[in-house]
């Protein structure tokens, strides 16, 4: 009954939409709490995944996603420390992880990693098990997400308010630090390190020209996030290019064109 | 049964390597009109937040009534520029209310035209006031304002601070406030706490002002009290020029 996904491109098609749903909401919190690079810094430490994964004889998909809790956990207790400012940390963190995991891989002469699938992603090469994780991952973040919408949002507004007030679940920052941990693991295989960034963020930044409200400008990030991968992933098929790169093309174009709808059609914004 | 809202027993503060305060003993009760004072970095605004258990006390200990219903108005507000978020919505984050529920609270404090703006686009003392109908609305125990007439222009100073203390009397809501200008602290006042790393005096707004505690403190402050007066009657008839209900900033 599944038939249709032995096509390589309906697979990547399923995946990339579905994880630009995801990515949509996500990116505006990141976005709002000025933690654009925090996608980023946890992507980074993939390859220390892909290392640790191939030494203990794990799947590389597991090992990726458990060390990219393991980096949010760091992260966020060197946040609530605040002995570094986040830039700074995540950069530590970022660089960090990249090194020893190259550390290890040169440890390992035998092994060969694919350092360009690691940098850019596999859009084409999404597996059955790819897809598995990706809905069971991200339904469940998705829930997650919904369920502690109002924390989150809460907490983005003010934070003291928000505490003063009552009204912040104490476990809602944590739980975010391991979901965007998540959200990172299964959108690896579609991005690659160098554009996580641009799927958690280019669509959350388009969307912000034309928004009042922040559920609004979660829920059309998401729908620009879709609508780049099902645009790219088609000029990809037609054209022969790569279909990431492509992806990105269009939800770049998609925010300039809502940067100039929102120049020409609200004026007071 | 005690009517008291928020009490420290013993407190002392740490930040970082910083002892912010300590030996506090304060007690606040229902309808209590309080108001801090004293020089920067005195610690009014981390004992107000240790009073709110935003930051927890490193010794000794706070209570707070069980239930106890705070309303905030925060020093700082800054909201993220990448946040597009609307009056109406700021009024619901943390509780839902009706739009009539809104209006009314906005028009209490001349806002009610800004319902629909952004946030990010009002001045400092159009927010300020947003921020203070919002903290009203809830119909809370007790009302911590932090400086929270900052940039609201001086007429809109004095009936804002009419419109807290009748809001006092009505809902026998008690407020603490958090404020450098002598001026507020003369009037509707039941208790006058001096900080400066501790409580160094309190007592009613009549008595404090003639301790030597105070004086030490405030000796400049007292001065510069009489100069505001001045300043507020020549600014009163520069308002009169541009009609009553003018709204620019100066």
């Amino acid at each position: 009954m599944f038939e249709f996904l032995d096509d390589f491109f309906i697979r990547a098609l399923i995946a990339g939409i579905a994880v630009a749903l995801i990515a949509g909401p996500f990116g505006c919190l990141l976005a709002w709490r000025r933690m654009a690079f925090m996608g980023e810094t946890i992507a980074h430490s993939s390859l220390l995944g892909v290392v640790l994964g191939l030494m203990l004889g794990v799947v590389p998909q597991y090992a990726i996603l458990f060390v990219a809790v393991i980096m949010a956990v760091v992260l966020y207790f060197l946040d609530k420390a605040k002995g570094l400012a986040r830039d700074v940390s995540l950069s530590v963190i970022a660089h960090g992880a990249l090194g020893v995991g190259l550390f290890l891989i040169s440890l390992m002469p035998e092994v060969q990693v694919d350092l360009e699938a690691y940098l850019f992603g596999s859009l084409f090469a999404i597996d059955e098990v790819d897809l598995a994780i990706i809905f069971i991952g991200g339904s469940a973040i998705f829930a997650t997400l919904l369920y502690y919408w109002r924390s989150l949002v809460a907490v983005t507004i003010s934070p003291d308010l928000a505490h003063a007030e009552n009204v912040v679940r104490p476990e809602a920052e944590f739980v975010f630090t391991l979901m965007v941990a998540v959200l990172v693991a299964i959108t690896m295989k579609i991005t690659g390190l160098l554009l996580v960034s641009a799927i958690l963020i280019i669509p959350a930044a388009a969307a912000r020209f034309i928004s009042k409200s922040p559920e609004q400008m979660a829920v059309l990030a998401s729908i620009i996030g879709m609508t780049s991968v099902a645009a790219g992933l088609y000029i990809s098929l037609l054209n022969d290019v790569a279909g990431n790169a492509a992806i990105i093309v269009v939800a770049i174009s998609l925010f300039a064109s809502c940067y100039i709808a929102s120049k020409l059609l609200f004026t007071n914004r | 049964m005690s009517d008291i809202l928020i009490k420290a027993e013993n407190a002392a503060l740490r930040l970082g390597n910083r002892d912010v305060l300590s030996a506090v003993n304060f007690e606040i009760k229902a309808g209590e009109i309080a108001i801090f004072i004293g020089p920067n970095g005195g610690g009014k605004t981390s004992l107000v937040k240790m009073l709110l258990g935003l930051y927890p006390a490193t010794e000794g200990r706070i209570e707070r009534k069980a239930g106890l219903k705070i309303s905030y108005v925060p020093q700082k507000f800054e909201i993220s520029p990448f946040l597009p978020l609307t009056v109406k919505r700021l009024l619901n984050f943390t509780q839902k209310y009706s739009d009539a529920t809104l209006i009314e609270a906005l028009q209490a404090t001349d806002c009610d035209h800004l319902l629909s703006a952004q946030v990010k686009q009002l001045s400092g003392g159009e927010l300020q006031r947003v921020l203070l109908a919002r903290a009203m609305i809830s119909k809370p125990d007790i009302l911590v304002l932090d400086e929270a007439l900052q940039g609201v222009d001086q007429a809109g100073e004095v009936q804002l601070n009419t419109l807290i203390s009748s809001y006092s009397k009505q809902n026998n809501t008690a407020i603490l406030m958090v404020s450098h200008d002598l001026h507020l602290v003369m009037k509707s006042t039941d208790k006058v706490y001096c900080i400066n790393g501790h409580i160094c005096c309190q007592g009613k707004p009549e008595q404090v002002q003639h301790m030597e505690e105070f004086k030490q403190i405030f000796g400049s402050l007292v001065d510069h009290f009489a100069v505001y007066t001045h300043k507020h009657d020549h600014n009163h008839q520069h308002q009169h020029q541009h009609g009553e209900n003018c709204d620019h900033e100066h």
